[in-house]
C-alpha cells in the first residue's frame, strides 16, 4: 500500500528502455546469453540502488522515523517488512516486464524461468544489502550522494555468482543455494545494521 | 514525572545543549522557550530519547528512559508533517494506528476528524490538504492515541485562531486528566499553570 | 564509554613516534641494500624486484582493512571515540596501500605477463577491497558531524569484514571454473631463504612507515578536535 507502485513501474520503464538501447548498439554482433545477462543484472542493480534510496528517502526521513521509534514494534521489524515490500514490488515488476527484455536484447525464451527465478533470489540480497547503505549514506546530514558509490562494490558477488551459474548448467542447484545462503546472512545482518544506522544517522 | 539532570549534548565539537535540569510532574505543562537555533528541538529530541545525551540523563518515573519506555509512554509530534502524501487522511490515520498497535475506533476517528477539520472528505489525499490543514493533521495523533507524555514541537505553528483556541483546549483537558505535557513554541499559551523553561 | 583516553594514547605517539621514523629508515636502508644486491630472477629479470614493495603492500592493506574492521566493531560496541578515532586514521593508509598494490601490480604484470590488466582472482578481490576503502573513506568525509561519520564508516567497515571473505571466495570459484587453477601465479616460483628475508625486511620497513603515517595522522585528528573544544570554550 505504502509503496508507490507508479515509481517502480518508471524505473522498469528505464530498464526496458536501457535494455533496448544495448540492443540496437549490438545489434549487428551475435549477442549470448552471458552477455544480455549482465546487460540485465548491471540495470537490476541500478534500478535497486534508486528504489531503496528513494523510499528509505521518502520514509525513513527525520519526521517519518521519529513515529517509527514512537512504536511498540521494533524499529528493524519495520525495516524488514519495509524491505519485503520493496522486494515483492521489484519482483513483480521485473517479471511483468522481463519478456520485453528478453525481446530487445534478444535472448532465449528457453531460460525465461531460469533467469526470473534467479531475478528473484538475487533480488532478496540486493534489496537487503542496499538497505544498509542506502540507511548510511542517505539520511539528512550527508553532504554527498554516494550510495551507488558504497553499494555497488558489495554488489559484485552477487553479479559473479548469477553470470557464473549461466556457465554452469542451469538447472545446477548449486548456484541457486548459494543465493539463498547470502540472503540468509544479509538477513541476519541487514535489518539489524540498518534500523542501527537509522535511529543514529536520522536524526 | 519526568526528570532531567545535568542533560549536556554535542553536534560535531559544538555544545548544544548545556547542564541543563528540569522536572515535570503529572498534570503539568511545560513551555521550552528560546530564539531560533537555540537547541528546542534537539532538546526535544534528547527527552524523547531519539538523540543520546553526552552527559546526564531523562528518567521517566525514575527509570532512565530507553526505546520501550518511550514507545509506551510518549507520543511525540514534531515539526514536520509526517504524513503519506499519496494516501488519504483515513488511510494515514488507519497507519499511525496500526504502528502503535491501536484497534481503530471509526466513530472516535470520525469524531476528532469532524472536531478538528470540520466537514471535510476523509478520502482526500494528504497532498491535496492546505497548508494549514496538513499542520493540523499531526494533531489528530493526540486525541486518538492514549499515552501518557506528549512531546510537541511547535505545535501551534501554521495554524489559525480557531484551530489554536481548539489545541489549547485538548491540551488543558489533558493536564486535567494527569498527563505530561511538554512543548517548544515561541507564543505562551493561555492555559492556567504553565511552567516556562527559557533555553539560553 | 571510553576504553581508552585519546588524549593519553596521541601523547605516548606523539612521545614515541620517532623511534618509528628512525627504525624506518633504518629498515629502508637495509631492505634496499639487500633488494640492489640480490640476484635477479631467471625468468622475470630486474622487474620481479617490484614484489618487494607490492607483495607487503598487498598484506598490509589486507591487514589494515581487519584492525579498521575489529575497530570499527569495538566502536559500535562500546560507543568507543578512540576506536572510531583509530579506524578514520587507518582509513586513507588502507586505501593508499590497496593503491599501490593495484598499481605496482599492473606495472609487474606488464613487464611479465605484457598485460596492465588480467581478470584473475587475486587481482579482481583487491580491486573490490580497493572500492570498498574508496567507500569507506568518503563516507567519512561526506557528514556534516564527525560522530556520524565514524558510525556511518564503522557500519559499512562491519559490512564490508563480512562481505570480503564471500567476495573472494565468489571471485575464486568464478575464475576456477574459468581455466582451472589460477594461471598467474604472484610470488612467483616458491620463496627461500635470501629472498624471504629481503620480503620479511622491507614487509616492516613499510609497516614502520605506514605505522608511522597513521600515529600522526591520529594525532593530528585529536590535537584539531581539542583546539576546536578549546575555542567554543574561550567563546
Amino acid at each position: 500500500m505504502l509503496m508507490k507502485s507508479t515509481q517502480s513501474f518508471i524505473l522498469f520503464c528505464f530498464i526496458i528502455i536501457a535494455s533496448s538501447i544495448f540492443g540496437l548498439a549490438l545489434r549487428y554482433i551475435q549477442v549470448d546469453n552471458k552477455i544480455s545477462m549482465t546487460v540485465i543484472w548491471i540495470l537490476l542493480f541500478l534500478t535497486v540502488i534508486t528504489k531503496v534510496e528513494k523510499v528509505y528517502l521518502e520514509d525513513f526521513s527525520d519526521p517519518k522515523i521519529q513515529q517509527y521509534m514512537m512504536s511498540p514494534f521494533a524499529l528493524e521489524l519495520i525495516v524488514l517488512t519495509k524491505n519485503l515490500m520493496i522486494y515483492l514490488n521489484l519482483v513483480i515488476f521485473f517479471l511483468i516486464t522481463s519478456p520485453i527484455i528478453f525481446l530487445t536484447l534478444s535472448i532465449d525464451f528457453d531460460i525465461f524461468w531460469q533467469i526470473n527465478i534467479l531475478a528473484a533470489l538475487s533480488l532478496l540480497s540486493l534489496v537487503f544489502i542496499s538497505s544498509i547503505t542506502a540507511s548510511i549514506a542517505n539520511s539528512k546530514s550527508n553532504r554527498l550522494a554516494i550510495t551507488s558509490v558504497v553499494t555497488l562494490p558489495l554488489f559484485i558477488p552477487i553479479l559473479i555468482f548469477s553470470i557464473g551459474s549461466m556457465d554452469m548448467d542451469l538447472g545446477n542447484i548449486n548456484s541457486y543455494l548459494f543465493f539463498l545462503a547470502y540472503f540468509l546472512l544479509n538477513l541476519a545482518f541487514s535489518p539489524l545494521l540498518t534500523s542501527f544506522a537509522l535511529k543514529k544517522l536520522s536524526m | 514525572m519526568l526528570n532531567v539532570s545535568h542533560l549536556s549534548f554535542a553536534r560535531g565539537n559544538k555544545l548544544v545543549l548545556k547542564d541543563i535540569n528540569l522536572s515535570i510532574g503529572n498534570s503539568e505543562v511545560l513551555v521550552i522557550k528560546g530564539s531560533n537555533g537555540i537547541g528546542k528541538s534537539t532538546f526535544l529530541s534528547c527527552m524523547a530519547g531519539f538523540l543520546e545525551p553526552l552527559e546526564g540523563r531523562v528518567e521517566y518515573f525514575s527509570k532512565s528512559i530507553d526505546p520501550t519506555i518511550s514507545a509506551k509512554n510518549f507520543i511525540f509530534v514534531g515539526e514536520e508533517n509526517f504524513a503519506y502524501e499519496d494516501l488519504s487522511i483515513l488511510d494515514n490515520i488507519y497507519y499511525w494506528l496500526s504502528l502503535n498497535s491501536v484497534t481503530p475506533n471509526q466513530k472516535s476517528i470520525h469524531k476528532s476528524i469532524e472536531y478538528l477539520f470540520g466537514r471535510i472528505d476523509m478520502n482526500k489525499k494528504f497532498h491535496q490538504l492546505s497548508y494549514g490543514q496538513k499542520r493540523k493533521m499531526r494533531m489528530l495523533l493526540l486525541l486518538l492515541i492514549d499515552k501518557p507524555v506528549w512531546i510537541l514541537d511547535d505545535p501551534f505553528n501554521g495554524l489559525d485562531k480557531e484551530t489554536i483556541s481548539k489545541l489549547i483546549k485538548i491540551i488543558s483537558m489533558k493536564k486535567a486528566l494527569d498527563g505530561i505535557i511538554i512543548m517548544a513554541t515561541h507564543m505562551t499559551p493561555h492555559i492556567k499553570d504553565i511552567k516556562v523553561f527559557e533555553l539560553s | 564509554m571510553i576504553v581508552l583516553n585519546p588524549k593519553n594514547i596521541s601523547d605516548f605517539l606523539d612521545r614515541y613516534k620517532k623511534i618509528l621514523l628512525f627504525l624506518f629508515l633504518g629498515l629502508l636502508v637495509v631492505s634496499l641494500g639487500m633488494i640492489v644486491f640480490i640476484e635477479n630472477d631467471y625468468y622475470q629479470g630486474v622487474s620481479f624486484k617490484i614484489m618487494f614493495i607490492h607483495v607487503p603492500a598487498a598484506w598490509l592493506s589486507l591487514m589494515f582493512f581487519g584492525i579498521m574492521g575489529t575497530a570499527s566493531i569495538i566502536g559500535l560496541v562500546f560507543k568507543s571515540p578512540t576506536s572510531f578515532t583509530i579506524a578514520r586514521s587507518i582509513s586513507p593508509i588502507g586505501l593508499l596501500m590497496s593503491l599501490t598494490v593495484l598499481f605496482t601490480g599492473s606495472i609487474w604484470g606488464y613487464l611479465t605477463w605484457g598485460a596492465f590488466w588480467v581478470w584473475d582472482a587475486r587481482l579482481t578481490s583487491m580491486l573490490i577491497l580497493t572500492f570498498i576503502y574508496l567507500g569507506h573513506f568518503l563516507v567519512l568525509n561526506s557528514f556534516e558531524h564527525f560522530q556520524k561519520s565514524d558510525f556511518a564508516a564503522a557500519i559499512l567497515a562491519v559490512i564490508g569484514l563480512v562481505n570480503l571473505p564471500i567476495v573472494k571466495f565468489s571471485v575464486n570459484w568464478w575464475t576456477t571454473l574459468h581455466q582451472g587453477a589460477s594461471v598467474f601465479k604472484v610470488g612467483g616460483p616458491s620463496l627461500s631463504g635470501i629472498y624471504l628475508s629481503t620480503l620479511m625486511i622491507s614487509f616492516f620497513c613499510v609497516l614502520t612507515l605506514c605505522v608511522y603515517w597513521i600515529a600522526n595522522i591520529f594525532i593530528t585528528i585529536i590535537e584539531k578536535r581539542r583546539y576546536e573544544r578549546m575555542k567554543l570554550f574561550n567563546e
